[in-house]
């Protein structure tokens, strides 16, 4: 839950803090974009986004719908 | 186009609701120490390297001087003797400067070391571990494989019994570090089906580490695949204390604890940049910080960021906290 939290909220920081730049948010000089595409991987990597939900989903309902 | 810059790196933190008053001196210590090192070492290259899909290798040894490996492992085993706390604030720090440099730190750390500590025999941990925490050695962790990844338990790399070895077939994908490691602990499934741990070395006939080529995302941290054709693995290698995938999703949670840390580092970063943008930069005769579109952006990322600290605290002290009474924590549950 804390990992799927924290990184898609750095995501979503990156994606508004890189609008505030403007054009230059998309360049080398500033570190917003490489950090925003680095967390696309965080965002998928060591258990992805989609199946920490469904892990919390199962730890509060006692459900698993793991496989469909 | 802009030029790949020496960039100038002023970044002190962001600590809205004075979270810091609940770190100890260490802790300050330790993240002190970290953010200048990556001023120093990372900043002003990582542009050029991640430019030119490159990891910066040399910095492998520089993350040990800083003690980013295993810091929340024992001393005598490599590690650096302190708390999760510091392990946290260790990663957030390192991807304050770039996930991919985070990276490296926590695949040697919670993905190579953890489960030699946690789950190898006296005589495997006396062998890897020092030169692990030392950085003289450099290991990779192979579970996910090209057709199994949210789903390992379906995984089809395997070894079969003959004798004092065993002989190991199959792939791993996506691996952190793995051609440039020197070893890799490798899960796979025995002919009953159980998921053993081992500790593969790089020189082992029939074994390569082959490079992922093309990211777009963790450029400068090197990605590969790890082949296995008829590798001999000496049962000396096999971890005895753990079968299952209770030990590589073990290991994970431990990885994702510190993911949840470094990912504010990130945040963080991108918060500074943009705040001390939006001060300087006139727009209709005016700081863009003074719009109210713009103060929305940045009063939304600092409550963010804040409530990520707060729930990456309240994870690591969750810990410290078990350990000290010597509870049995549930790394595998959601709350990582």
């Amino acid at each position: 839950m804390a990992k799927r939290n924290n990184v898609n909220m750095a995501l979503v920081i990156a994606r508004e803090a890189r609008q505030i730049l403007g054009g230059m948010g998309i360049t080398n000089e500033y570190p917003i974009m490489r950090h925003m595409m680095n967390l696309e991987t965080v965002l998928t990597y060591e258990g992805t986004h989609d199946i920490h939900l469904l892990i919390t989903g199962m730890d509060v309902t006692g459900e698993n719908a793991f496989n469909g | 186009m802009a030029s790949i810059n020496q960039r100038q790196d002023n970044y002190e933190g962001h600590d809205y609701y004075n979270v810091d008053e609940l770190l100890s001196e260490d802790h300050l210590l330790a993240r002190q120490a970290v953010r200048e090192w990556v001023k120093k070492e990372v900043s002003p290259i990582i542009e050029a390297y991640s430019d030119k899909h490159e990891c910066p290798r040399h910095l492998f040894k520089g993350l040990a001087e800083i003690g980013a490996y295993g810091p929340s492992l024992p001393p005598e085993y490599g590690g650096g003797g302190m708390d999760e706390i510091a392990y946290g604030v260790i990663m957030q720090e390192l991807e304050r400067g770039d996930s991919g440099i985070r990276s490296m730190a926590s695949v040697q750390g919670s993905l190579v070391m953890y489960p030699i500590y946690k789950f190898a025999s006296e005589e495997q941990k006396q062998k890897y571990l020092p030169k692990l925490g030392s950085g003289d050695l450099i290991g990779c962790f192979g579970l996910t494989e090209p057709d199994f990844g949210s789903n390992p338990a379906g995984m089809v790399t395997n070894v079969k019994d003959d004798g004092d070895a065993y002989i190991l077939n199959g792939a791993k994908m996506w691996i952190t570090n793995s051609p440039v490691a020197d070893l890799a602990v490798v899960w796979a499934k025995n002919e009953q089906g159980e998921i053993l741990g081992m500790v593969v070395e790089k020189d082992a006939k029939g074994f390569s580490a082959p490079e992922i080529h093309g990211k777009w995302s963790l450029r400068a941290s090197i990605t590969g695949e790890l082949v296995f054709e008829d590798v001999r693995v000496p049962k000396s290698q096999v971890f005895p204390n753990v079968k299952g995938l209770k030990g590589p999703l073990t290991c994970l949670s431990k990885a994702r604890y510190g993911i949840a840390w470094g990912a504010i580092g990130a945040a963080l970063d991108c918060y500074d940049v943009a705040l001390k943008y939006s001060k300087q930069r006139i727009q209709f005769g005016k700081p863009l910080a003074g719009f109210q579109l713009t103060q929305k952006k940045l009063a939304e990322m600092i409550t963010e960021i804040t409530k990520a600290q707060l729930l990456a605290w309240r994870l690591g002290h969750w810990q410290i906290k078990v350990k000290q009474h010597q509870l049995k924590f549930q790394w595998q549950r959601e709350i990582m």
